[in-house]
């Protein structure tokens, strides 16, 4: 296979395909929509409960609140971040994500997640597949800036000033407030076209 | 409007088929495409009305496989332990292939899956990666490039 032209390398990944789908076990409809309900319900249940709380703040802001005091109304929702540094990152490269978190008016509070304390992470997160677990070690997760916002929106301006100018090769930035990290569809079935970072 | 078991029925195998090449692994494809199916159906209300229904349970599908990647920056050692199986004994073609696959970036090994396994055209890739088109055809162009020579080299006995 000295020669790569289109079509055997269409028919190789075919190949290569059909032996991965001969081994293909859907675990089903039921199992999905099972999940899916169970999915539903919680959510149901933290609505219900973050409803609960608004009620009970409201009446307190109405009729129980200190006089004097002022309550803010919140006007934007807080998220947790991380930015996962690159796996040769240097002290430098360490110091410097923490100084733009740090002079960052948007993040209410920052702090370094070492290699030791992401691999303690992984073990439990990933406690259901043991074989992952065997088959990672330490050094290979990345070290990380776990920061919170103050405002989910600020999450693109925060992100852009961390990979900043110059770029910082290899340093991601995620936040699960990120609508571009979530499939965002159109009704063509297809998805938004958000710009490449 | 389309049946939720109907499109789990007909895209579960083809979207778990590419995914299994991507990530070099069919249990991990599995529950990946598993996942996206789950999320669909929570909001299958909305997704049925779209013209693919699929196509949006495949965009999750990828974006979580590339989140799970990414993350957790294993994947070279996962897929290095987790190689597919082949039930009835690999040829050196495939082995070669499949060695070859986990050399090339994650972008490039998508965008590779996509085109030549997945049958997308360039600018679906493109929307699925949020990349503009001339870059899913660099990605295409090096991987192409990337794999031949992968792949002369094994077959010269280099690697």
């Amino acid at each position: 296979m000295s020669e790569l032209d289109d079509e055997r390398l269409r028919g190789a990944l075919s190949n290569l395909g059909d032996r991965a789908g001969r081994q293909i076990r859907p675990p089903g409809v039921a199992a999905a929509t099972a999940a899916g309900r169970r999915r539903r319900r919680r959510q149901v249940g933290i609505a219900g409960l973050g409803a609960l709380a608004l009620v009970l703040a409201t009446g307190w802001v109405a009729w129980g609140a200190p006089p004097g005091r002022e309550v803010a109304a919140p006007s934007c929702a807080p998220a947790e971040a991380s930015a996962f540094l690159p796996i040769n990152a240097d002290d430098a490269l360490r110091a410097h994500v923490g100084d733009v978190l740090r002079r960052s008016a948007e993040v209410e509070s920052f702090r370094f997640a070492s290699r030791e304390e992401q691999w303690e992470r992984f073990k439990v997160g990933f406690s259901d597949a043991p074989d992952l677990v065997a088959s990672t070690r330490a050094d290979d997760l990345a070290e990380a800036w776990k920061f919170t916002l103050r405002c989910a929106s600020d999450f693109p301006a925060v992100r852009e000033r961390l990979q900043g100018v110059p770029p910082v090769p290899g340093l991601d930035v995620y936040c699960t407030c990120d609508p571009s990290w979530h499939a965002t569809p159109t009704p063509s079935g297809g998805t938004s076209s958000t710009p490449p970072r | 409007m389309p049946d939720f078991a109907e499109c789990y029925g007909a895209q579960f195998p083809v979207i778990a088929r590419q995914l299994a090449v991507y990530l070099g692994s069919v249990e991990e494809a599995q529950e990946v495409t598993q996942e996206a199916f789950t999320r669909a159906w929570t909001r299958w209300g909305r997704i049925a009305r779209y013209d693919e229904p699929g196509a949006w349970v495949r965009r999750v599908a990828w974006n979580l496989a590339t989140s799970r990647i990414r993350r957790m920056r294993t994947a070279l050692r996962y897929r290095q332990s987790q190689r597919i199986e082949l039930v009835d004994g690999p040829g050196p073609e495939w082995v070669a292939l499949e060695r070859a696959l986990k050399t090339l970036p994650d972008r490039q090994r998508q965008a590779v899956v996509l085109y030549y396994l997945g049958g997308l055209p360039v600018a679906e890739i493109a929307e699925l990666c949020r990349a503009r088109d001339g870059a899913v055809r660099n990605w295409l162009y090096r991987g192409r490039i990337a794999l031949a020579k992968h792949l002369s080299e094994e077959e010269d006995g280099h690697v």
